[in-house]
């Protein structure tokens, strides 16, 4: 199992005392699958992923088990840690522009972990991102090394952030929202990019999204969150036709969905 | 680090856990002691502002002089406290001119962009290009020398500055949607500036001014040292420091430093409480 | 009877820099709206959708076309306080930031009373709040609160009663339910499907959702890239586009036998075959 999650609480204290984020979150990842986690804002759905990371205020509580990779995070020692995100498990979110420097190129930043955390040479770093940026579709690469993050839609710069996010062989993959701010139809051609990652890595993906009808159509399996707990568990395929969670069936309520296409074009 | 960098954590809407200021609370105490002392002076000081007692010049501190006595034997502990008065109301004076010149300049580039807003840039860049001293001094000779003509001038001297300021975070309100809404309501540009748009900005730019109200106080005494600004027999900070000058050559520092540390300390508790105050009140994105 | 809303051949475009061609960010687009009625706007970023509402609305001059609102012109800019207030009562916006487009400093209360005692001075203020409140569903507990003490749907139905108040024949809704969380998003959407069928008001509604777009309005304007390339009774438009781009965002969205890559094979069949 990639992410092993049991019982996970979380709490930061507040002017009013200790204040729960998470209130006994469980749910794993197993490799070669996209896991979905769905919630609206406040759930607790980008905490989880951020805790597994541990990318979580210094005063905040954290007990349960939490195992990424084999390594028990939740009470792990800095040096766990580290390894762990400079590895084995990588992260993307949802605001490409929001990670990249705007005064430095494509290039700079994205072999940056090569460069300055694993000590490989700008050459050799530049060479693999070339054979990354390939990967992820991304064409004429060593010209999109010199440009700036203004001059690349917000598809592209996606795909660059996904392709550095590659770039250590990560099993374990988090992506937070990483479609959202994308326009619809870029949104489905990097969905299928990540699918045709996993599928070729082997990666466990964990999914997270505020779109349940996004989550049941693209995931193996999907948890419901709500609050800090999950409520919900199931397939993707059943989840949206048979809900069990009164929670779930709201928002499988509430969703707009479009009506039946009456023929298929040739 | 920056495709490592995370960004801001997601808003738990928690309230942090806030710590006592004690710095702040300490230099608020003390400027609310100055200005105290500013509007209390006269039922508070051992003697008159402007005593003369040719025979105690100078002299060193005592039980009758706590700071000792100034070149016209005027007690320094009492005059001290006399020029918070006319040190404060400069200030005042000069910050509150540079405020309606800077605002005026910077909301108006902000709202009308185009040629409007590179019009006045280059006029602030000019008043910027003179070192705010010189400028001064340049009005003084030729409107001459003068507590008002000092106060008026070094706030013109202070206006580019606060029109850069204001520039920017007018841009940021006005680039917020709820200054369209009023728009679609047909409220005018100089209602909406002045009514909905100025009192949203206010608590950014509190802070700062409160900042620059030290800066005023500092620069204006250093007018007044220099004989530009108040005439004798003010109590003016500056104009003390200046008095005082002739005594260091014999070796008596009171009649400087008495002053002059008055001034530091105003700059010093304004600076505290400004930038505190920026923090607290400052409404971010 | 005439439109509440008519735009007619709606054309903007930008300097982008010395020696490059403008760019066309709206091109000869034309709509109506009937009183009650509800238009669609879709497209993605870059499609024109948005410059098109501040357009209509007045924030922003097209280069050349007519806005008329209950068959009355509507010049971009008129002198004169009367004027302005009465273009206020015509037509009305809500925007998408649900706490960006409110004044931070007043509550529920002062806001309201702040339009009404500027816009309908002749108006039982008092009671018009009220009403205000009941009509977006805001519990009258609600008055004092300020917008940060608000959720995004209170607020949203809070910028929803301002532009009520003046009573607009037109409301346009730039992106206004995007913002909220799903299950706020469907209350939001049913109040507006009210408002519209219990006021009369012709609705303006611009998404990039095309199933949101679906839920209230009765005819969608497909946009892409300035260009109007669908324009027909919603029904019509997601059940048999007719349009390759519409094709293209009808794949994109999610739903039960979803295959995403259908959206890379139509997005290459539509760029050999659109116009430049």
């Amino acid at each position: 199992m990639l992410l092993d999650i049991e019982n996970l609480h979380l709490s930061v204290p507040t002017a009013d005392g200790q204040r729960p984020i998470l209130r006994g979150v469980s749910l794993n990842v197993e490799a070669g699958e996209t896991v979905g986690l769905v919630g609206e804002s406040g759930s607790g759905k980008s905490t989880t992923a951020r805790a597994a990371l541990r990318l979580l205020p210094d005063d905040a509580e954290l007990s349960g088990r939490l195992t990424v990779c084999g390594h028990e995070m939740a009470g792990g020692d800095r040096a766990e840690i580290r390894a762990l995100r400079l590895g084995k498990a990588a992260m993307i979110f949802q605001e490409p522009r929001a990670v990249l420097n705007p005064v430095r190129r494509i290039g700079d930043s994205a072999t940056e972990r090569l460069v300055h955390v694993h000590g490989e040479s700008k050459a050799a770093a530049k060479k693999q991102l070339l054979g990354l940026f390939e990967e992820v579709g991304l064409r004429d690469g060593a010209r999109l090394m010199r440009m700036y993050p203004h001059q690349l839609s917000g598809g592209m710069l996606q795909r660059v952030v996904i392709a550095a996010a590659l770039s250590t062989n990560p099993q374990l993959l988090l992506a937070d929202e990483p479609t959202s701010a994308l326009d619809v139809t870029t949104q489905a051609e990097v969905l299928v990019l990540l699918r045709r990652l996993r599928r070729e890595r082997s990666l466990g993906v964990l999914f997270i999204t505020h779109d349940l009808h996004l989550a049941a159509a693209y995931c193996d399996r999907v948890y419901v969150m709500r609050e800090g707990i999950v409520v919900e568990h199931q397939p993707g395929a059943t989840i949206f036709t048979d809900p069990k969670h009164d929670y779930t069936r709201a928002l499988v309520a509430a969703a707009p969905e479009l009506p039946e296409r009456e023929e298929v074009r040739g | 680090m920056s495709i490592d960098a995370v960004p801001p954590p997601v808003a738990t809407g928690a309230r942090p856990k806030r710590k006592r200021d004690w710095t702040f609370l300490l230099a608020a105490v003390v400027l609310g002691l100055v200005i105290l002392a500013a509007v209390v002076a006269p039922w508070i000081t051992p003697y008159d502002e402007a005593t003369v007692d040719f025979g105690a010049i100078w002299s060193p501190p005592s039980a009758e002089h706590w700071l000792g006595t100034d070149q016209l034997g005027g007690d320094l502990f009492s005059r001290v406290i006399f020029g918070a008065r006319p040190s404060l109301l400069g200030a005042i004076g000069l910050l509150a001119f540079a405020i309606v010149v800077g605002t005026t300049i910077g909301v108006s580039a902000a709202w009308h962009r185009g040629w409007v807003d590179a019009l006045l840039a280059r006029i602030t860049d000019v008043m910027f290009a003179f070192p705010g001293l010189l400028f001064v001094v340049l009005i003084i000779s030729v409107f001459g020398a003068g507590s008002t003509t000092a106060i008026l001038g070094m706030g013109l001297a202070f206006s580019p500055v606060i029109a850069k300021y204001t520039r920017a975070i007018a841009l940021e309100e006005l680039s917020r949607p709820y200054v369209d809404a009023y728009r679609l309501q047909g409220v005018g540009g100089l209602r909406l500036c002045w009514r909905y748009v100025l009192p949203n900005m206010a608590p950014n730019v509190v802070g700062y001014l409160v900042v620059l109200f030290g800066d005023g106080l500092a620069s204006l005494a250093t007018l007044n040292f220099l004989g530009f600004g108040s005439q004798p027999p003010s109590s003016d900070w500056g104009l003390m420091v200046q008095e005082g000058r002739a005594a260091v050559v014999q070796g008596i520092l009171g009649p400087t430093i008495v002053p002059g540390l008055a001034i530091a300390l105003v700059v010093v508790a304004t600076n505290i409480v400004g930038v505190r105050l920026s923090d607290r009140l400052a409404v971010r994105k | 009877m005439s439109e509440a809303l008519q735009a007619t051949g709606l054309t903007k475009s930008y300097r982008t820099g010395r020696g490059l061609s403008p760019v066309v960010v709206v091109d000869d687009v034309s709509f109506s709206v009937p009183p009650g009625g509800s238009l669609g706007v879709v497209g993605e970023s870059g499609s024109g959708k948005s410059t098109i509402a501040r357009m209509v609305v007045g924030l922003l001059k097209p280069d050349s076309g007519e806005v008329s609102v209950d068959g009355r012109k509507r010049p971009y800019r008129e002198r004169g306080n009367a004027a302005r207030l009465r273009r206020a009562k015509e037509i009305q916006m809500v925007f998408q930031d649900p706490y960006g487009s409110l004044d931070r400093r007043l509550s529920v209360e002062r806001a309201l009373r702040d339009v009404l005692s500027r816009l309908r001075p002749d108006a039982d203020i008092g009671r018009e709040v009220g009403d205000l409140m009941d009509r977006v569903g805001l519990a009258r507990q609600l008055l004092p609160s300020r917008p940060h003490q608000l959720s995004g749907g209170q607020r949203q139905r809070l910028a929803i009663a301002k532009a009520l108040a003046v009573a607009p024949s037109v409301l346009v809704l730039d992106e206004a339910v995007s913002a909220l969380d799903v299950s706020v998003q469907a209350q939001i959407l049913a109040l507006l499907n009210e408002i519209r069928h219990d006021l009369d008001v012709g609705l303006v509604f611009v998404s990039h959702d095309l199933a949101v777009v679906g839920e209230v309005s009765d005819e969608v304007l497909v946009m892409y890239r300035g260009k109007a390339v669908e324009h027909r009774p919603t029904a019509d438009v997601l059940r048999r586009p007719e349009h390759p781009y519409t094709e293209m965002l009808l794949s994109s969205a999610p739903g039960p036998g979803w295959e995403p890559e259908r959206v890379a094979e139509l997005r290459a069949k539509f760029t050999e075959t659109a116009a430049p």
